[in-house]
């Protein structure tokens, strides 16, 4: 491994991105509802088993048995590997308080707040956070998401962490929720589903990542019984 | 304070001794009669029987020294702050079972949340919190030590249901001892989780550890009680 990469683990992406996200980044994946977004994030933690690198992924749309549930299905046994102190799943959703369901569970501060303690005693190098699209619905304008979604980003850089933000796209209206995730993180990859005769196809597109020679092209993957495999060497016309 | 430990402590505060002896241990920590009675010239009698009222009158901690020629309870302060209180509203020392079990229910929906919410660490401080609140409780010699080692969480549900249901003459310093222990749990909270998330679940596992408690948390301040020192 590379020092300064952080492999994804992902089959086929690693190899079109010089090894993996530029270490201590914060990275950006969106997609529609099913294209496999929160696998991924699952994935990139359980590489980091591989690498001796923590992970913490936190919930916001889903609850924690579901996730442990999902991933099963692709041969990751997440609860022993939370036992094992390498991966801390945190479910959000627990600390909802009544009447919030318009305003979302909690913002960036209370997100940073959490934190600033738990990756002491975590000791993570890896995070996930699914998704960034429900810390959005905290906000009353753009404005005010565009500043605090910086100010935390600028927060995740200064730490040893190699954070992946989750946001989701509504079809037909833009790459991401809201429109401004792209530009504030350092890379921008994101997942598609196309029809194509009647069938769905999965594709995946890197279209920013800083300090990296990474490919251009839409890439069609397959989720196999194991999980996310990306065509390196095959790409969509 | 219910009226009979209020007696107990102003009887054990009372006299000439108490406050030297209060003093040395505040200096030299942990103390067994002999010190005593050598630092401030009193008899070892005299100070071995001080020294036990202050101890039933929860204002002392003991423990067991295994020293020549024979074992010896040692001790020391539980806080080096002392607070006497007495509440002459009528009812208090009936419903000291109620208050237990209010402050049972509220640990538990802690403890119950943050495993939901997937904090593992918590719950292993909260596990070694409960053997200082076990040493606490002075029993550090029973057979619950050895559950504790097995980390069991069921132990310390026993040990709070002992604070929460013993209607002995000791059970409002008993009550204390719970009270800090949960603020200790929310200390531990707070530093793995941060202070909004740690907020959020006293605020929730208050919620509902009060229903049905409204009058008994109003009447005796248990909510303002936790609140941070």
């Amino acid at each position: 491994m590379e020092k300064d990469r952080v492999p994804t683990g992902i089959p086929g992406l690693d190899k079109l991105i010089q090894g993996g996200f530029p270490r201590n980044s914060v990275n950006l994946i969106s997609g529609p509802a099913g294209s496999g977004k929160s696998l991924f994030g699952i994935q990139y933690l359980y590489a980091g088993r591989i690498f001796n690198e923590r992970g913490l992924f936190f919930v916001l749309e889903e609850n924690r048995s579901n996730v442990v549930r999902a991933m099963k299905n692709f041969g990751m046994d997440l609860q022993a590997y939370e036992g094992d102190g390498q991966l801390q799943l945190i479910d959000l959703g627990e600390i909802k308080l009544v009447n919030e369901e318009e305003k979302g569970i909690v913002g960036f501060q209370e997100l940073k707040d959490f934190l600033q303690s738990s990756l002491k005693t975590t000791r993570a190098r890896r995070l996930v956070i699914d998704s960034i699209s429900a810390i959005g619905l905290h906000y009353r304008s753009l404005e005010d998401l565009r500043e605090e979604m910086f100010t935390f980003i600028r927060f995740l850089r200064e730490r040893d962490l190699t954070s992946l933000l989750i946001t989701e796209s509504i079809e037909g209206m833009g790459l991401t929720r809201y429109g401004i995730e792209q530009f504030v993180a350092d890379s921008f990859i994101v997942l598609g589903l196309e029809e194509v005769k009647g069938e769905l196809r999965r594709t995946l597109t890197i279209r920013k990542m800083r300090f990296t020679k990474h490919d251009t092209g839409k890439h069609p993957f397959l989720i196999t019984p194991q999980g996310i495999e990306v065509s390196s060497n095959e790409k969509v016309v | 304070m219910e009226k009979n430990s209020f007696m107990k402590t102003i009887e054990a505060l009372a006299g000439n001794f108490a406050f030297p002896i209060l003093r040395t241990l505040n200096e030299k920590g942990w103390c067994i009669a002999s010190d005593i009675s050598k630092e401030i010239g009193i008899h070892i009698t005299t100070a071995s029987k001080h020294l036990s009222k202050l101890y039933e009158a929860g204002i002392l901690e003991r423990r067991l020294r295994d020293s020549k020629p024979r074992k010896a309870f040692e001790y020391r302060l539980l806080s080096p702050r002392i607070a006497v209180e007495l509440d002459l509203r009528e009812g208090g020392e009936e419903r000291e079972g109620e208050i237990g079990a209010f402050y049972l229910s509220l640990l538990e929906g802690i403890v119950e949340k943050t495993k939901k919410l997937g904090c593992p660490f918590v719950e292993e401080r909260i596990l070694s919190l409960g053997q200082e609140l076990e040493k606490a409780a002075g029993f550090s010699n029973t057979k619950s030590e050895t559950a504790f080692k097995e980390k069991d969480l069921k132990t310390i549900r026993q040990l709070a249901n002992f604070f929460a249901n013993e209607n002995s003459k000791e059970s409002s310093s008993r009550r204390k001892v719970f009270l800090q222990f949960l603020k200790e749990v929310l200390a531990v909270c707070r530093e793995e989780m941060g202070e909004v998330a740690s907020k959020r679940i006293l605020e929730l596992s208050l919620k509902e550890a009060s229903k049905g408690r409204e009058e008994l948390i109003e009447r005796f301040s248990l909510a303002k009680d936790l609140e941070k020192d």
